[in-house]
């Protein structure tokens, strides 16, 4: 059986710098264009720093536990009966989003990539990668990152490089409202705090002392080029952004006609999204074993795999994919399960890190 | 010792084989005699070192006179349960009649090739000499490269029928305790008749014997193998066979090659990249192509496009079994231009060009496309020959993931083989160091190649008793 | 083999690769190639309906593979009539048995009837549909699509010349403007709601081909025949591009501009376009009586926006680097290479001039159309947008500021 072992600060850093994409890139810009117009990047920005605050929380609570277990932190401040209650919500909040994130590229696929949706190709396709990533540990999943990784960013600076090829100068700037900000920004809220998985890896993550700043410059570049992203996105795109549900992807749709000899680029941006699509959906997975481990620890392996499976293929082989469907799912709900990242968790964490101290010396 | 009676067991030990020979002499009442095998041992010598002189010996035989007559320089005491072996070995057994002591002469030469250039991995600029399959020779090629004492080589025999000699070669101090400790372990684990090649040991060693991955490396010649003992690996030549094995393995060993330090190192730098961007092409080549046939038409270029609609409007079979047929064909030839005699080998590749490049598209069996994808993809596979049956397995895994899913299942197989490597540590060596994990220091010679005087660190991929280089 | 079936059943991700090849990999093996499945259209042409039952017909430029090794491209006009787009491209797949592959599509053709009525409506489906990309370029007709699509049929089939590759030219010359389905919507959804088309005619002549003819200011006539074999029913017509265009406002037409006209707006249009000018009636030394053209080899065009009284006035300077490219004595023939010429000040100064008189035209021209296709509404705007917007209350007609704007012209010409 293949053991558990621990990442390092560069695989840290690459995991987070892929969670960073999520689907940020993909519908998020022109949702939020649609919402907020050019002001649609504060709310962004502002969910970017709320993650960075994440981030810095962990890094305390890391420097100061180097290699406690989530679970057995939570459980020593809340006891056992709450922890599992944390623990169920942060799986469901979990699945939820790996249904999300698959359905939202479900339906770029079908409709750019494969011109027939067939549900259970694309299962085929993606169950099998990202059951043996997670089944295989955070370790395999960080290693094969750092193996793409060199790829990602080549092709994340291409794509942007080419992008502002795209840029129109002269855009009326509106004012849109602070009140329009911050509601796209909450309606969006569970698109972001991928920081959280960190804590729940957090005895499998480690980092000496001075690789701290490799993980902080890496998650500061995956957020400043998904800014950039949005940004080239609003820019090349302007008034129409609305239009185009598919923001990394048009980015290089848009500026083909210079490279007409090379065909529709646009093929280096889905291989981009399939990749990363790939690897976000195993580490939520790895995330969704993690907590059920937490849940039912003397259950063997398998039956998480089992449960998640059942689960997955039920939902997408009977739910509507839709994706207007999706979205309003992913508005009206999802939303509120991601308090759990933004909330519960950081609470957990504040009071493990300030409260524990009474314990510790009560033992 | 009755000498006849004696040299009668030896022989029917040996069933009586043809190939046993024997001589008694006799003078003044005691005999002497010898036992060997005729076609192991070195005749000349026998009769020049050994026979003459005992023959013409004028003293009084004894063991102690006898065994300063032979004029061979291995000479040693046995014991009589221990005949058999030696006389299986090659050695002359002296046998004496008034002694219970017994003589053993190593003068054992049999049919052996010169090192020559091996074929596997010519070098323009370089040493072009090659392993041999006699292990004495090989240790010599190693030796010769190392005036140092702390080389060691050590002794093991597997095979229950074979006893074939495998010698571990290690630089004391550098490699580590360790791992030739865990080697020793799984060699005298070994439960087998017999070890006719190297290559047996290679799925006998390995962590996960069942893995389609290389887990053991092996070179054919003594400077690939001397730098590699000098990186802190160890080496073991098995007898009987030109192949040396090294251990541990990381799978960037299959792209460096000899060549890449006899030259400047910029172009080698270039050379490794065009390497892995011929794998790539190699492995991925076919399943990209047909998916793009069968899934994704639209990402090609307009012109491209009517190229590939023009020439396959007239095949008669649809792209996947073209391209399977055009594959499974060059895999045809590729086995059959290798067991052919040479004289032969040319006339099946004028058969296969005539076949695949001219009669085929004339006819209209098979698209040009599709001949010029595979094509390319099987002369990429030779950019690192020593990964060349991996790669063809996973060619067809790929083209089938293509075919059958497109390109999300190339990418996803894609994900899923290199997180499987990612997952194989053999003797506690990540399989895809120094990528992942990423080892700064030991991608001075990955897929950028510096300068030799840059190379002060040992790879640190895998576990060494000294990391720097320079003393 | 018992060992065997152990291992494999204890790696199940093995298995389920198998279990993808058991069940997508054997049917893919009569699966035909995406090619045969879908018909590459190149160019669409949209018109009226003849028939009154439907609204639309659309008219397909469709690549039809032929089995030979020369690679020839052969081209269909394929045409069906729908209520809406898409049931028009639905029956168009029923009459060529193949999908409509609309990924290829390089040039969208509107018809002249079309422009009555909001042409957002028509072109809605090709925007939002993913596969059309929206680099498309598009272009006007001054006439039916279905013609000219049937008139370019053959070029693109025979010659390397093809009517995207002509399209496409427009957007790097001064003498035409180029539109991209893109900028069509981006123009229609930005504050001046304004967005301009080129035009393309027909014109029957004896061979068919391209020419384009009285290109503004230069005077330039070039013309490509292409070879006029298959030309049967078209009758050999030919295609004319002279650089006019359409203004379209909230999507309905709004003014016709001429070739000329277009060469003086893009003045004021940011990015440079190649081209040159020409002074019909230059007097002075060294060339006595004559015309004489120039390239112009760069521009630089900066705007700047003062709000004097509430009242803004747009400052724009722009810098041309000309080179004397062509003379016409009356007399004699210039005795000197044109490219050692040094362009004295008498002649720059008469460029000036020109381009400033042009320019006014091209603002009189922006103003009685009341479209803003220099964009000096994101302009004003921007700079401050407090006053502009107090500036734009004060109009009785919102969408006439570019009358009550003033503007300030300064043009500088020197040699490279």
């Amino acid at each position: 059986m293949i053991r558990e072992k621990s990442i390092n600060a560069w695989q840290t850093g690459i995991l987070l710098f892929f969670m960073f994409f999520a689907n940020k890139i993909l519908v998020l810009p022109s949702l939020l264009f649609s919402e907020a117009k050019f002001e649609g990047i504060f709310a962004v920005v502002f969910l970017f720093l709320l993650e960075f605050g994440l981030l810095i929380l962990f890094y305390k609570l890391k420097v100061k536990y180097p290699s406690i277990k989530f679970y057995e932190m939570v459980k020593n401040c809340f006891g056992k009966i709450t922890t599992k209650i944390v623990f169920f919500l942060v799986a469901v909040y979990f699945l939820g989003k790996i249904i999300l994130l698959y359905n939202v590229t479900y339906i770029f696929f079908s409709n750019l990539i494969y011109r027939e949706s067939n549900n259970f190709l694309f299962l085929a396709c993606f169950l099998p990668v990202i059951n043996h990533l997670a089944i295989c540990g955070i370790r395999t999943i960080g290693r094969t990152a750092q193996i793409f990784f060199p790829a990602v960013v080549i092709v994340l600076i291409f794509s942007i490089a080419v992008g502002v090829f795209g840029i129109e100068g002269g855009v009326v700037v509106e004012q849109a409202k602070f009140v329009n900000i911050v509601f796209a920004s909450l309606k969006h809220l569970s698109s972001f705090g991928d920081v959280i998985i960190l804590f729940l890896f957090m005895d499998k993550i480690e980092i000496k002392k001075g690789e701290w700043k490799i993980v902080f410059s890496l998650s500061g570049a995956s957020m400043i080029s998904v800014l950039a992203v949005v940004l080239v996105f609003f820019l090349s795109y302007t008034y129409t952004s609305f239009l185009h549900p598919f923001a990394f992807f048009e980015i290089l749709s848009f500026v083909k006609e210079y490279y007409g000899g090379l065909g529709r680029i646009d093929i280096i941006s889905m291989v981009f999204i399939i990749l990363l699509t790939y690897f976000q959906l195993a580490v939520y997975l790895k995330v969704f074993f993690v907590c059920f481990d937490g849940l039912f620890p003397k259950l063997d392996r398998v039956y998480s795999v089992l449960t998640f499976n059942f689960i997955f293929i039920l939902i997408t082989t009977f739910a509507v994919i839709n994706l207007s469907k999706i979205i309003l799912y992913g508005e009206s709900y999802l939303p509120y399960l991601s308090l759990i990242s933004f909330v519960i968790v950081p609470l957990c964490v504040i009071v493990a890190l300030f409260g524990k101290k009474n314990k510790e010396k009560k033992e | 010792m009755e000498i006849k009676e004696f040299i009668k067991q030896v022989s029917e030990k040996l069933h009586n084989s043809i190939d046993i020979a024997s001589r008694v002499i006799e003078k003044n009442g005691v005999q002497i005699g010898f036992v060997y095998l005729k076609s192991m041992t070195d005749n000349s010598i026998f009769s020049d070192a050994i026979f003459e002189p005992v023959s013409t010996f004028e003293g009084e035989f004894s063991f102690g006179a006898i065994k300063n007559l032979i004029q061979a320089n291995d000479v040693s005491e046995i014991k009589e349960e221990e005949v058999v072996d030696k006389v299986l070995k090659g050695v002359v057994v002296v046998l004496f009649s008034n002694s219970e002591k017994i003589l053993a002469v190593d003068i054992l030469n049999f049919l052996t090739r010169t090192p020559s250039e091996p074929p596997t991995s010519p070098v323009i600029m370089g040493p072009r000499e090659g392993f041999t399959e006699d292990v004495k020779t090989n240790i010599t090629l190693l030796r010769r490269r190392f005036h140092s004492e702390d080389l060691v080589f050590e002794n093991e025999f597997v095979g229950s029928s074979t006893k074939t000699q495998v010698v571990l070669a290690y630089l004391d101090g550098v490699a580590d305790k360790k791992i030739v400790k865990e080697i020793k372990k799984r060699l005298s684990k070994i439960k087998i008749d017999g070890v006719v090649d190297s290559y047996y040991l290679i799925t006998l060693l390995s962590d996960r014997p069942n893995s389609i991955m290389k887990q053991i490396g092996g070179s054919e010649k003594p400077d690939i193998v001397a730098a590699k003992l000098l990186e802190g690996r160890i080496a073991l030549i098995v007898d009987n066979s030109p192949i040396v094995l090294t251990i541990p393995f990381v799978i960037l060993e299959d792209f460096q090659n000899s060549n890449d330090y006899y030259t400047n190192y910029i172009y080698s730098t270039f050379l490794r990249f065009i390497r892995l961007l011929g794998i790539f092409i190699a492995v991925t080549g076919p399943g990209v192509y047909i998916a793009l046939q069968l899934f994704h038409y639209n990402v090609l270029p307009l012109k491209y496009l009517i190229t590939i609609a023009d020439s396959t409007q007239q095949i008669p079979f649809t792209p996947f079994i073209e391209i399977l047929f055009i594959s499974l064909l060059f895999q045809i030839l590729y086995e059959v231009s290798l067991r052919l005699p040479s004289y032969l080998g040319l006339a099946t590749s004028i058969v296969g060009a005539l076949i695949l490049g001219d009669t085929g598209v004339k006819a209209g069996l098979i698209s040009p496309p599709s001949v010029i994808v595979v094509a390319i993809a099987k002369i990429a596979l030779y950019t690192v020959p020593e990964q060349g049956s991996q790669i063809t397995i996973f060619q067809f895994i790929f083209l089938i993931l293509g075919a059958s899913v497109g390109l999300l299942g190339v990418i996803g197989g894609a994900i899923y083989v290199i997180a499987y490597a990612n997952t194989i540590e053999n003797f506690g060596t990540p399989y895809l160091a120094p990528f992942s994990p990423f080892i700064f220091s030991d991608n001075k010679d990955g897929l950028l190649v510096v300068p030799v005087n840059d190379m002060t660190n040992r790879p640190k991929s895998f576990k060494n008793a000294k990391v720097e280089r320079k003393e | 083999m018992k060992h065997f079936f152990k291992k494999i059943w204890q790696t199940p991700m093995f298995l389920i690769f198998v279990l993808i090849g058991l069940f997508y990999g054997i049917p893919s093996l009569g699966n035909p190639a995406e090619i045969n499945r879908f018909a590459i259209v190149t160019a669409v042409g949209i018109d009226k309906a003849e028939q009154e039952d439907f609204d639309y017909e659309v008219s397909l430029l469709t690549f039809v593979p032929v089995p030979e090794q020369t690679f020839t491209e052969f081209y269909k006009v394929i045409s069906a009539s729908g209520n809406s787009i898409e049931e028009a491209l639905d029956y168009a797949g029923l009459y060529t048995g193949r999908q409509v592959g609309l990924s290829h599509i390089k040039t969208i053709v509107l018809s002249e009837d079309l422009f009555d009525e909001d042409v957002t409506k028509v072109l809605d489906y090709l925007m939002r549909d993913k596969e059309v990309s929206s680099s498309t370029k598009l272009i006007a007709m001054d006439g039916k699509a279905k013609d000219f699509l049937n008139a370019v049929k053959d070029l693109d089939s025979q010659s390397s010349y093809s009517v995207s590759e002509i399209v496409a030219y427009n957007e790097h010359y001064i003498y035409a403007t180029g539109c991209s389905l893109e900028a069509f919507f981006k123009g229609y959804f930005s504050p001046t709601k304004a967005s301009i088309v080129p035009v393309f005619s027909l014109q029957s002549g004896d061979d068919e081909g391209i020419s384009t003819e009285n290109g503004g200011g230069g005077g330039e006539q070039t013309s490509s025949g292409g070879s006029g074999g298959k030309s049967g029913g078209q009758g050999g017509r030919q295609i004319v591009n002279n650089g006019d265009a359409i203004v379209f406002k909230n999507g309905e037409k709004q003014k016709d501009i001429s070739g000329d006209d277009i060469v003086k707006i893009n003045y004021f249009r940011g990015e440079f376009k190649t081209g040159g000018i020409t002074i019909e009636d230059f007097n002075g030394e060294p060339f006595g009586k004559a015309s004489l053209s120039f390239d112009i080899s760069g521009k630089k065009l900066r705007n700047k926006v003062v709000f004097e009284n509430g009242i803004p006035t747009i400052y724009t300077d722009i810098k041309f680097t000309v080179t004397l490219s062509e003379v016409e004595q009356e007399d004699e023939q210039f005795n000197k290479d044109v490219d050692l010429y040094n362009v004295t000040k008498n002649e720059t100064s008469q460029i000036e001039k020109q381009i400033k008189r042009e320019m006014a035209e091209a603002l009189e021209i922006m103003r009685e159309a009341k479209t803003d296709v220099a964009n000096f509404y994101t302009l004003m705007y921007n700079t401050d947008k407090k006053s502009f917007k107090r500036f734009l209350d004060s109009l009785d007609d919102k969408e006439d500021y570019l009358r009550y704007t003033l503007f300030k012209t300064s043009v500088r010409v020197h040699s490279k």
